[in-house]
């Protein structure tokens, strides 16, 4: 009994490591850390390129002949369908290659949830030799297919086709010339998709780095940047629609005056200026267009496939943090002692024996969450973390999660190789075959700056707590390609 | 291997535009690094004020998996008390391991207790540890009379009993004025717990304290999944919080 006390009595309050299962445990890896940056001026074409890192808004793709060209059908859902956002684009090039970028996608469905399909990864890599040089080779070739001034001047004619029902109301009446605007574009544009190939980064390039930008700059037809938007458009009666609606809400949220409309509900008709961003309601791989003009725009442009997008900043990740608690525990500790100097002594001392497993009610049942919640207060504002072919940070038990691949023997937690992660888990990459290991994990806080930042975006789309991205190890895999990467979703 | 390859994220060409001010959008300062960031989507809905009551999420069984919800909602009005530390001791090749294992019981004095159990090496972890613990575990509690049903709810609205290990506590209602007929330990749990009269009958070993306390806890926490005749009447569903706030936002975006 006596021993009891004696033994509470000189525990000191030191700082000490080795804890359980649950808490930080400062196991000296330091990653790299994303934490939010500025806001990206979507106005400014020049703020992003390939070689940002960023957050929501619209990728960057590579301009170069040799890139493959992402069509609408693979930035699409595989469970419902619908366009997929922009989480972050991250540029991370390896020794070997050149340049390198990461873009992960995610489907802002609810209804989605975190299945197979919701959520995307592209990697493409290009080397050294490739990138110099070559972005104006690979323009000069593509560029005379383009006769840009005989599509200048179609833009410039305001044909507007007489509709058999002239008796819609104006607000119709714009929408609908616009609508056989874009539909003469597009089947001018399938012509010309037969001399180019399918690939729009020609026209993004087209647009951005070799001043091409300024000509739609100039027109003020609102109907110059449906051109400029990009040919392929496969599914084009849905597309329409989807533009039809997107002005519709274009229209609505630009009638709100210059402050962020929160409620998109007025169904009264307004100017067309809100055309703008019809391209981003098309494929997502059109790069913003300099016509951005205010705030209200941009929130419309949440309706559009993209958030509001922000840099990330890479920062190295600090130390466990000093606990502030401290004072508090010691307080509760000595009104403990307190009170037990004067009750009747329970004693408990003979059951010190060994209790070297937990009791039932002890285990919480969420103890990987708890760490890794904890890990990430650590630095509170982190969106991602970069550990290449490191441990990824679980949220859950992964043979929770894949309870029918993941092999029986136990994970070690302090494994390292493949991150702990069992490679039944993780198939290897599709093109070269070659193991796939971890590279970087979003983390919550993206969620709450990017999504639920903005008010007028749809927020509750997505729920998870980490996605996991796992690359392939043999760089220089897919040269120029863009290629798939896996994910695990949590 | 890993170090060859390090990457370059960080190391693009456009290091530099990325840092700057970030004027958050209409959220306001954060309180730097120790502010709760929410990680689950409960937390976020908590923390933006859109749940206001631990009461919603006691309703759709939602696993609470941060403990800053309940602090948020509950602030203040939680208080909490060791209810026991005691060593435990493992036996390494070098010797024993000592660790010192805490319970602690967390309550507001009106509905809703947890308890939390944690060890660790140092005392002041493992009561640490074992607040949070304890806040993850909150449950609500019933009240209800013995007899006349005027004025609020004070005592247990039937006989329950909750066990853990050799422990039983049985739980009975007792009419107004009778206090808490209990001994120490779950004396003080029922009086965190908001209950205002109630005998008790205990059996087992009770000096383990950890055992006593969870017997009770248990049998509280069954108050709420005992079907008396009063509850008879079938209640309507609603939506969870997170659907609710789906369809919400929702309607107020137009989407394709």
């Amino acid at each position: 009994m006596d021993g009891q006390r004696d033994v509470l009595s000189t525990a000191t309050v030191a700082h000490d490591v080795d804890s359980d299962v649950e808490d930080d445990v400062d196991d000296g890896r330091r990653v790299t850390l994303g934490v939010p940056g500025a806001w990206i001026d979507e106005s400014d074409a020049a703020a992003t390129d390939v070689y940002t890192n960023k957050a929501g808004g619209q990728p960057d793709w590579y301009g170069t002949e040799l890139v493959e060209g992402v069509d609408r059908k693979r930035l699409c859902c595989g469970v419902c369908g619908r366009k997929m956002f922009l989480l972050v684009q991250v540029y991370a090039p390896v020794q070997t290659v050149a340049a390198r970028t990461l873009y992960v996608f995610a489907c802002n469905n609810g209804e989605c949830g975190n299945r197979p399909g919701s959520f995307k990864v592209l990697r493409t890599e290009i080397a050294h030799s490739a990138l110099s040089g070559s972005d104006g080779t690979a323009d000069e070739q593509a560029r005379p297919a383009v006769d840009v001034q005989a599509v200048l001047a179609e833009l410039h004619s305001t044909s507007v086709s007489s509709s058999a029902a002239s008796k819609l109301t104006p607000q119709q009446l714009v929408e609908q010339r616009e609508h056989h605007e874009r539909q003469k574009q597009a089947s001018e544009q399938q012509k010309k998709k037969k001399v180019i190939e399918d690939n729009i980064e020609t026209y993004n390039t087209l647009n951005n780095d070799w001043g091409m930008g300024s000509v739609w700059d100039d027109s003020s037809d609102s109907d110059a940047d449906d051109a400029s938007a990009g040919a392929a458009s496969k599914d084009e009666s849905k597309e329409q629609s989807d533009r039809i609606a997107a002005l519709l809400a274009q229209r609505n949220a630009s009638d709100q005056s210059s402050s962020r409309p929160k409620q998109n509900n007025s169904t009264s008709s307004g100017a067309g200026r809100g055309t703008s961003n019809i391209k981003k309601k098309k494929k997502k791989t059109k790069k913003q267009q300099p016509k951005q003009q205010s705030s209200s725009a941009s929130a419309a442009t949440n309706t559009a496939n993209a958030f509001t997008s922000f840099y990330l900043v890479d920062q190295a990740e600090p130390a466990p943090k000093q606990n502030a608690e401290q004072a508090k525990a010691q307080k509760l500790y000595e009104s403990y002692l307190a009170r037990e100097s004067n009750e009747e002594k329970q004693s408990s001392g003979s059951s010190n024996l060994s209790s070297s497993w937990n009791e039932s009610y002890e285990r919480t049942g969420h103890e990987e969450f708890t760490r890794f919640s904890q890990r990430v207060a650590r630095q509170p504002e982190q969106c991602l973390r970069y550990d290449l072919h490191g441990q990824p940070l679980l949220a859950a038990p992964l043979r929770l999660q894949f309870a029918s691949k993941a092999k029986a023997s136990h994970k070690s937690r302090n494994s390292s190789g493949d991150g702990g992660v069992p490679t039944a888990v993780v198939p290897p990459c599709e093109l070269c075959g070659s193991r796939r290991a971890f590279e970087i994990q979003l983390t919550p806080n993206l969620l709450n700056d990017m999504v639920y930042a903005d008010e007028s975006a749809d927020a509750d789309g997505m729920d998870w707590v980490t996605v996991l991205v796992f690359t392939c190890t043999h760089h220089g895999c897919g040269k120029g390609k863009y290629c798939d990467e896996f994910v695990v979703v949590q | 291997m890993a170090e060859e390859n390090r990457g370059g994220f960080g190391r693009g060409r456009d290091r530099g535009r990325g840092r700057g001010d970030r004027g958050r959008k209409g959220k306001g300062d954060k309180g730097g690094r120790d502010e709760w960031v929410p990680c689950t989507k409960l937390g976020r809905l908590v923390k933006d004020g859109k749940i206001k009551s631990l009461e919603e999420i006691f309703l759709f069984s939602l696993p609470i998996k941060e403990f800053q919800i309940v602090d948020h909602i509950l602030g203040p009005a939680l208080k909490d008390e060791v209810m026991q530390i005691r060593p435990v001791q493992k036996v390494t090749a070098a010797g024993q391991r000592t660790r010192f294992k805490t319970y602690i019981a967390v309550g507001d004095g009106d509905g809703h207790i947890g308890i939390g159990c944690k060890t660790a090496n140092e005392v002041a972890n493992a009561i640490r540890g074992a607040v949070i613990n304890a806040k993850m575990n909150v449950i609500p509690i019933r009240r209800g009379y013995w007899g006349d049903k005027s004025g609020m709810p004070h005592t247990v609205p039937c006989k329950v009993t909750g066990k853990c290990g050799s422990v039983r506590a049985r739980l009975i209602p007792a009419p107004r004025g009778s206090g808490i007929v209990a001994s120490l330990i779950p004396k003080k749990l029922l009086t965190m717990a908001g209950i205002e009269d109630v005998y008790t009958s205990s059996t087992g070993h009770t000096r383990t304290r950890g055992n006593l306390a969870m017997a009770v806890y248990y049998a509280l926490s069954k108050t709420y999944s005992y079907l008396s005749p009063d509850l008879w009447a079938t209640t309507v569903l609603t939506s969870t919080p997170q659907q609710e706030f789906t369809d919400h936002l929702s309607k107020t975006n137009k989407r394709a």
